[in-house]
């Protein structure tokens, strides 16, 4: 329908073109008419000749016109259809960039929230082993601080053992007397006859 | 104590024909092996390039300087026959305590910080005689690193009764 619409307009622009050829040409005429050259003859010869011209020219430029709109018109039909085509396609994708988007958006506020729990399960743990550790040193500490006491004390008394062995040992030697050996042996009769009621 | 000690102990023990007789020897033996064991007359007795005669010639003027009587040396001289002069010492001690044992008695060391007064070894000694029930023959020595008091020792057994140990043990319980 639409074709047929151009052929039209093109034959009637063709027609418009020869008669306004003609029309040229007579008036030309009519200046040498009044000029007192020129007839309708003239005239006549000169629409013939534009209408053999008009003929000639739409017999053999009509095709290639033709096929140059022709052409023109697929080209166009063809870049609308890519155009219509890429516009739907960028519509899908913007579509999806939409949707993209929102899900991204959902899935750092996931994010955010499981490294959160996940920082927060951290710093619980951080916080734990740390005591933890803390009373283990704690309590390393004491029982350090316990075994030195220990081993001080007990250095100490070795010490003072052996300070108060030298100091008797030497007393005995000073001071030993009859008296002293007596009551040992007294002692000592005393313990065996205790062994032999035994 | 060696069996051959004991043997020969037991042998001549046996020709004893009273416990005054059998002391006697005790004593006679103990100073043939105090002779014997001296170094200049082991060094000819037990010399090698000595023959056996000589050796047992030694011996008799040995025994007839001792004045022993003939049971002992005889004795001798069958030790010497059969080369148990080196045995002398176990013999001793042998016979010793075969006759401590026929006489009822035990020996006992007593060792002492000081030198000790009679008294001092006769409380010792009844009071191991308690335990024993058989007369206690002491032999006293000193040692001076006691301090004081005695230590017995009595059939193996040591019974330390000395400052020195008293000390040490109060040293021992102020350390714990």
């Amino acid at each position: 329908m639409k074709s047929m619409k151009i052929k039209l307009k093109t034959s009637i622009l063709t027609i418009a073109g020869a008669m306004l050829g003609a029309i040229t040409a007579f008036t030309a005429e009519g200046q040498s008419l009044r000029e007192g050259e020129g007839s309708w003859f003239a005239l006549l010869f000169y629409v013939i000749n534009a209408a053999i011209f008009l003929a000639i020219v739409v017999h053999y430029a009509r095709p290639a016109v033709r096929r140059l709109f022709a052409d023109r018109a697929h080209q166009a039909r063809a870049r609308r259809d890519r155009a219509q085509a890429a516009l739907v396609e960028a519509e899908q994708a913007a579509r999806d960039a939409i949707h993209l988007v929102e899900s991204l958006a959902d899935e750092k506020a996931r994010l955010i929230k499981e490294m959160e729990a996940e920082t927060a399960y951290q710093v619980k743990q951080i916080r734990d082993a740390a005591a933890e550790g803390a009373a283990r040193i704690l309590r390393d500490s004491q029982l350090t601080v316990a075994a030195a006491a220990n081993d001080a004390r007990r250095r100490v008394r070795a010490y003072m053992a052996g300070v108060a062995g030298v100091m008797a040992r030497e007393l005995v030697q000073r001071n030993f007397t009859p008296e002293d050996q007596h009551r040992i042996l007294s002692g000592f009769v005393e313990k065996l006859a205790a062994e032999a009621r035994v | 104590m060696s069996g051959i000690g004991k043997r020969y102990a037991r042998a001549l023990a046996a020709l004893a024909s009273d416990n005054t007789q059998l002391e006697g020897w005790g004593a006679e033996l103990e100073r043939l092996a105090a002779l014997v064991a001296a170094p200049e007359v082991s060094v000819v007795l037990e010399s090698p390039e000595r023959s056996q005669q000589a050796r047992i010639e030694a011996i008799g003027k040995i025994v007839e300087r001792l004045a022993l009587s003939f049971p002992v040396r005889s004795f001798a001289m069958v030790l010497t026959r059969h080369r148990r002069l080196t045995d002398l010492p176990a013999i001793v001690q042998a016979y010793r305590e075969l006759t401590d044992e026929r006489l009822g008695r035990v020996r006992a060391t007593l060792t002492f910080a000081r030198e000790p007064g009679p008294d001092e070894i006769a409380r010792v000694v009844d009071g191991l005689h308690a335990i024993a029930r058989r007369t206690i023959i002491p032999t006293v020595k000193v040692e001076p690193g006691l301090l004081g008091g005695v230590v017995a020792e009595l059939e193996g057994k040591i019974y330390d009764g000395s400052l020195a140990t008293m000390i040490a043990e109060a040293e021992r319980r102020l350390a714990e």
